[in-house]
C-alpha cells in the first residue's frame, strides 16, 4: 500500500488518508450487513408464509457467506500487523474459552449438576470473551 | 526487544502519527513498538531501517539488559 501513496505527502497526511480509507471500508461493510440483515429477515418471513422457495434462502445464505468472506479478506489486508495480532489473540482466547466452556458445561450436565448446555449462551459468551480480549489489547494490555 | 525508535523519531522532530504515516501502520503500532509491547515483523523492521537509513541492528537490540 505504501507504494501507491505520493511520497511528497507528510506522514500525518498519509496516516489520515489511511484512517479515512479504513473507516470508509468499515462503514461500507456495516451498510452491506444492514442490507443483508433486512433482505434475509424479509426472505425468511416470506419463506415461512410459503411465498418464497427454499432454494432462494440457500442462495441468500451463500451470498451472505461470500460477502462476509470478502469483507474479512479485505479487512485483514487493510489492518496493520499490530491489529492483526490483536485479532489473532482475541480469536485464540475466544476459541480456548469455547474449548473449555462447552465440554465443561456438558460434563456438569451429564452428572446432573446443572441444566442442559445452552448453545446460544455459550456462543454469546464466546463472542463476548473475544471482543473483551480485543478491547483490552486495544487499551494497551498486551 | 529494546529499540531506539523513539530517539530516532525525536531527532527528526516527528510525532508518532508522522512516523506511522511513513511506515503505513497505525499510530498505536508505533507506540507499541516504542514501548516494547510489540516486536515488529521483519518486513516492518526493514521499512523502519530504510526510513532512517540505518542497519536494523543499530535500531533494534534483542539482548536483555
Amino acid at each position: 500500500m505504501t507504494d501507491k501513496i505520493d511520497p511528497a505527502t507528510t506522514g500525518e497526511a498519509r496516516l489520515k488518508a489511511r484512517s479515512r480509507r479504513f473507516w470508509s471500508f468499515c462503514a461500507l461493510g456495516f451498510g452491506v450487513a444492514v442490507v443483508i440483515g433486512v433482505v434475509t429477515g424479509t426472505a425468511g418471513a416470506l419463506y415461512q408464509a410459503g411465498s418464497l422457495p427454499g432454494w432462494l434462502i440457500y442462495a441468500f445464505w451463500g451470498l451472505t457467506l461470500a460477502a462476509f468472506g470478502w469483507f474479512t479478506w479485505e479487512y485483514f489486508r487493510r489492518v496493520d500487523e499490530l491489529d492483526l495480532m490483536d485479532n489473532l489473540w482475541a480469536g485464540i482466547i475466544g476459541f480456548y474459552f469455547y474449548f473449555v466452556a462447552a465440554p465443561s458445561w456438558w460434563l456438569f450436565h451429564d452428572i446432573g449438576l446443572v441444566r442442559a448446555p445452552d448453545q446460544i449462551a455459550i456462543y454469546v459468551a464466546t463472542v463476548f470473551v473475544m471482543f473483551a480480549t480485543y478491547g483490552l489489547r486495544k487499551l494497551g494490555l498486551r | 526487544m529494546n529499540n531506539r525508535l523513539k530517539v530516532l523519531r525525536a531527532m527528526r522532530n516527528w510525532s508518532q502519527a508522522e512516523l506511522a504515516g511513513h511506515l503505513d501502520v497505525s499510530r498505536q503500532a508505533v507506540n507499541a513498538i516504542e514501548t516494547g509491547k510489540h516486536d515488529p515483523s521483519l518486513p516492518l523492521a526493514f521499512r523502519i531501517a530504510r526510513l532512517f537509513e540505518m542497519p536494523i541492528q543499530e535500531i533494534f537490540d534483542d539482548r536483555q539488559d
